[in-house]
């Protein structure tokens, strides 16, 4: 029996209930000591969480900032790595989706790179590139350029054929095609693959930044030393949350250019 | 003027077997090839070949409207890509103004069942997208102003801004025509235009189409399965037989008096006959093809 | 030679030509004395000169040197005077057979004298040791120091907060690591200007072992003993000799760790084969409290205050410490790549004093509980201040109800031993460890040794802070089990496999 659509506010507020839920089971089973000795519940995270976003740009030293220090700094080298990825990522993505002969010379890399884990890319990067800073960004490339390469190529390639029929009976030149046809036509397909390419560099910028000496990745890995469980899921919430609203820019740019084919 | 088959010429491509014109399909055959590597070519096996046209001769004066009727998979629409220059033929030519052509070009606009229209592009723009390529040394405003007016000659100025998915089928399909013949193309292609629709905007579109024809007569050749549609528009209808290696089967003219009457036509005397003789042929071919395990 | 001739030295120009600017800017100078000037000849002017830059500008300093020159009769006797009276004798011998002739060798000895007695007037008593102003030119001020956030780092880490790298003119950033390989990698990419390293880990990353060659030199010893034996807390009572640790799964930081060694040592001599026996694993420290609780590890050798914070966490108990192993054994070191050290002699040091000071102020008990506080934070060792300082101040509970009171737990001597590099080749030897076999022939330990470990430099540079280095550079080494004498390595080796049957 197909349900009626929820009213917003309603979707809304089952949400917030559930989350208070969950945060309620976990303070109860870590009380409990059912999560292993010294687990901290939800009561302790939360209020380290509110002491950190209380005063969240202080800056003590290079190894000792405030996490919205830190979380920008992390932003920072996301958004450059994956902007040289999304540069690198489309023209050659529409460029195999064009050419036979572009995909046989770019397949096999596409193949062999895409499923090297970014952690196997830090030591090679920083043998390479001698700063850790540069091997930071180097990593987030290379882990997400492959969603959004390989989702333009197949946009490209299952192009509507009838738009290039148009365009070729209309004379179009070749260049013309690519940037007034193709281009808009793969629009959706780009941003979908722009939208986990964005996910996989969120990701990766906790493990890249265990070399880094700043950064909210590296944050983890400091209080990890100091065995502060509190601290990490303070972070872990943190991270949660701005992967969430960096993806919600893609849906928004998703919506926008949805031209329902 | 009815013009027969005429027998194909097996060489010399330079002497034209039909001077008057303006389209001419001369001996056109079309084999489709499965991996067409040189290597596969030899030793080809005859399920990799697909002979979809074979000897096809055609002649379609300057300013007709022509059809092209037959069996569901007869090649028609191969027929009309290869009139369009989206592809080449395997054997014989295809001439335009007595020119072989070498690819598809705005002299030759093209009119498609699913219209492809640009989604992300609006009506307008649609058609300036069109004007802008076909005639670069427009100006911005030049480019404007004309893809207006064709806009305005199907009727549409007034949903000029709306996306492709705002708009009906009929709609949509009206703005490809603006679009196709805002270049000022001298043969106009349609491949099923109407088949999309619903019968009653498929009538609605017909009566525009003749419409339109009316003020700007150019050499439309119309696919299509209507036969109805077909005697309401066309001065003469080419009827195909089945594939593979189809061919022209026969080729009738349609003697209705111009501007036509829908409920005109339906009350000439010769109306019953040729669609009772169009059916009949459709309905054999159609047979064939079902029942050919 | 009071408190302020330092802070007087700190203000003059190191240079004589800086000096002689400041003169003619302050108006000093006598306009007719430029011609007298330039009438003096080039040897008397730089004679001035050379009073003037030794002296440190101090008038009465240079009225010293003067004086006791004219005293000796000349600079040839000034010499002398600074070195003792048969050193004349000694000198004017090789002088004589010296191609540049008496008097310039001996002036320039004696400038070389001059410079190195006095440079230490004054200053010699204070708490900081060792040379004020610029051993040269710095090549390089603001620097980059990698460390690893354990109590080993100590010289190192609380050089920044407690300004140790300041005096030295140096503005240092202490780069935390998070862990040894990426020490290794970023040592061998020459990423940073120095670091924090396990004593074996220069020895490995010349002689490539685990790793491409790469030529590493080591400064000084960060610290001496500050290691321990933890056994997880489920085994308590039960485990009393190295017998009772078969089947374990033991931890260390790293392979080529004195951590390593000196467990292999333990269980070996207690009948184990650490490659048979029991299974050992590098894991980071900080996932070596967490493994011992999960079950993953049923014992470790940590650097602290993991040991200790194992006890905090109520994780293991502390069931010796490393120095009743070997007493004064070398643990964590200072050192860089030869690279590096090529492009910047001075500035390399100038970090070597800073470093040294620090650790003989670490040395002393009554300041490290000051030391605890300064590193304690987030930005350095990122644990609990009363954690770090129980390690410091050596007054710690091992987790079983005992309390104890060990001040050199953790002690800090500078001196990078031969015999310790000899020890350490020893041990990859036997072990076998990174194919140390045969990169390592019978012959070649004192070489590697002496190219390795800067114990000639380090002498050196000790005296000239006027500290008081010990005059050999090696020595018999007393461990708790054997004897190595690092004249015959192989032999310890044999007699270890003797003795514990492989």
């Amino acid at each position: 029996m197909p349900e009626n659509r929820l009213s917003k506010p309603l979707a809304i507020a089952i949400s917030s209930v559930s989350i208070l839920l969950a945060l309620l089971v976990w303070q109860i089973l870590a009380s409990q000591g059912l999560l292993g000795k010294n687990f901290p519940g939800s009561v302790k995270t939360l209020q380290e969480l509110i002491w950190w976003l209380s005063d969240p740009f202080f800056n003590n030293g290079p190894n000792d900032l405030g996490i919205g220090t830190n979380l920008l700094i992390s932003l920072r080298r996301v958004l450059i790595g994956y902007s040289l990825a999304v540069l690198v990522a489309v023209p050659v993505g529409l460029l195999v989706g064009v050419s036979q002969i572009a995909e046989s010379s770019v397949n096999p890399f596409v193949q062999l790179l895409k499923p090297i884990s970014p952690l196997a890319w830090l030591p090679i990067g920083l043998f390479v590139f001698r700063d850790s800073e540069l091997t930071g960004i180097f990593v987030i490339f290379i882990s997400s350029v492959w969603p959004t390469l390989i989702n333009t190529a197949f946009g490209v390639s299952s192009i509507n054929p009838d738009f290039l029929k148009v365009s070729r009976s209309l004379g179009a030149s070749k260049f013309r095609t690519i940037v007034k046809v193709v281009l808009p036509a793969v629009m959706p397909n780009i941003l979908a693959g722009m939208r986990i390419s964005m996910g996989t560099a969120w990701l990766v910028i906790v493990a890249a930044e265990m070399l880094l000496g700043s950064g909210i990745g590296y944050f983890i890995w400091n209080e990890w030393n100091n065995l502060s469980l509190p601290n990490i899921f303070a972070a872990i919430i943190v991270i949660g949350v701005a992967g969430m609203l960096l993806d919600q820019v893609f849906g928004w740019l998703q919506k926008r250019f949805d031209y329902q084919i | 003027m009815p013009l027969g088959i005429v027998s194909p010429p097996a060489t010399m491509p330079s002497i034209r077997c039909f001077p008057e014109a303006q389209v001419a399909v001369e001996g056109v055959g079309k084999v489709f090839q499965k991996d067409a590597t040189l290597l596969s070519r030899l030793r080809s096996k005859p399920a990799d070949r697909y002979v979809a046209l074979e000897d096809v001769n055609l002649a379609i004066k300057k300013n007709t409207f022509v059809s092209i009727i037959g069996p569901s998979g007869c090649g028609k629409s191969t027929l009309l890509n290869l009139i369009a220059g989206l592809d080449r033929p395997s054997s014989g030519q295809i001439l335009v103004d007595g020119e072989r052509i070498k690819g598809p070009g705005p002299d030759r606009g093209i009119i498609f069942q699913n219209y492809a229209l640009m989604p992300w592009l609006t009506a307008l723009a649609n058609v300036e997208f069109a004007v802008e390529s076909a005639c670069p040394a427009l100006s911005r405003g030049q480019v404007k102003e004309r893809a207006r007016q064709y806009l305005s000659m199907v009727g549409l100025e007034r949903a000029m801004h709306r996306y492709p998915k705002e708009m009906s089928g009929g709609m949509k399909q009206r703005v490809a025509i603006a679009r196709a013949l805002s270049i000022n193309p001298d043969i106009l292609l349609m491949d099923e235009p109407f088949g999309a629709l619903d019968a009653l905007t498929r009538a609605y579109m017909q009566e525009e189409i003749l419409r339109i024809w009316e003020n700007n007569r150019i050499t439309v050749v119309l696919i299509t399965h209507s036969i109805e549609e077909a005697l309401l528009l066309s001065d003469q209808i080419v009827l195909m037989s089945r594939g593979p290696a189809a061919t022209i089967a026969d080729l009738i003219d349609v003697p209705a008096v111009r501007p036509r009457q829908r409920s005109a036509i339906e009350q000439h005397p010769d109306f019953l006959a040729i669609k009772l003789r169009l059916e009949e042929h459709l309905l054999n071919e159609t047979r064939a093809v079902e029942e050919h395990i | 030679m009071d408190g302020s001739h330092e802070s007087f030295l700190a203000d003059m120009p190191q240079e004589p030509e800086a000096v002689m600017d400041d003169l003619w800017r302050m108006g000093l100078v006598n306009p007719a004395a430029v011609p007298i000037a330039e009438a003096i000849s080039s040897a008397e002017l730089r004679q001035a000169l050379f009073f003037r830059h030794a002296s440190h500008g101090n008038p009465h300093v240079e009225a010293l040197l003067r004086d006791l020159a004219a005293e000796a009769g000349g600079l040839d006797q000034a010499f002398a005077a600074a070195f003792g009276p048969q050193a004349g004798r000694f000198f004017s011998k090789v002088s004589a057979s010296s191609p540049l002739g008496r008097r310039t060798f001996l002036k320039g000895l004696a400038a070389g004298a001059a410079l190195i007695t006095l440079t230490n007037c004054g200053v010699k008593k204070q708490e900081f040791g060792g040379g004020s102003g610029a051993v040269g030119d710095l090549e390089k001020k603001s620097l980059k120091v990698g460390f690893i956030p354990i109590t080993c780092a100590t010289p190192i880490i609380m050089a920044k907060p407690m300004g140790f790298y300041e005096r030295y003119g140096m503005n240092v950033e202490v780069v935390k690591m998070p862990s040894w390989g990426a020490v290794r990698d970023s040592a061998i990419a020459g990423e940073l200007d120095a670091y924090h390293m396990l004593a074996p880990m220069p020895i490995a990353m010349t002689l490539g072992l685990g790793s491409a060659p790469f030529s590493v030199k080591l400064a000084s010893i960060e610290n001496i003993n500050g290691q321990a034996i933890t056994v997880a807390k489920r085994h308590a009572g039960k485990v009393k000799e190295p017998k009772d640790f078969k089947g374990f799964v033991i931890g260390v930081p790293f392979p080529f760790s004195m951590h390593n060694l000196l467990l292999r040592y333990y269980l070996a001599q207690g009948g184990l084969n650490p490659d048979t026996d029991v299974q050992i694993r590098p894991v980071p420290p900080p996932d070596s409290i967490a493994q011992l609780v999960a079950g993953d590890l049923d014992a470790m050798l940590m650097p602290d205050p993991f040991n200790q914070r194992a006890v905090y966490e109520d994780a293991g108990f502390i069931h010796l410490l490393t120095k009743e192993l070997w007493n004064g054994h070398p643990c964590c070191a200072f050192a860089t790549g030869e690279p590096w050290i090529q492009d910047h002699p001075n500035t390399f040091q100038a970090l070597n004093k800073s470093i040294i000071d620090a650790a003989n102020y670490a040395h002393k008990q009554e300041n490290r509980a000051e030391i605890a506080k300064a590193i304690s934070g987030r930005a350095y060792l990122n644990q609990p201040p009363e954690v770090v300082e129980a390690v410091l101040t050596g007054k710690f509970e091992n987790g079983l109800g005992e309390s104890f009171n060990v001040p050199d737990r953790i002690d800090f001597n500078p001196y990078p031993w031969q015999s310790f590099a000899g020890w350490i080749q020893s041990q990859l030897v036997r072990w076998d460890l990174g194919k140390a076999a045969s990169a390592i022939q019978a012959g070649n330990f004192d070489a590697n040794s002496a190219s390795i470990f800067l114990t000639k430099e380090a002498q050196e540079l000790e005296r000239s802070m006027g500290l008081n280095p010990p005059a050999e550079t090696s020595r018999v080494e007393k461990l708790a089990f054997d004897t190595f004498n690092p004249k015959d390595p192989m032999q310890y080796i044999a007699d270890q496999k003797k003795r514990d049957g492989f």
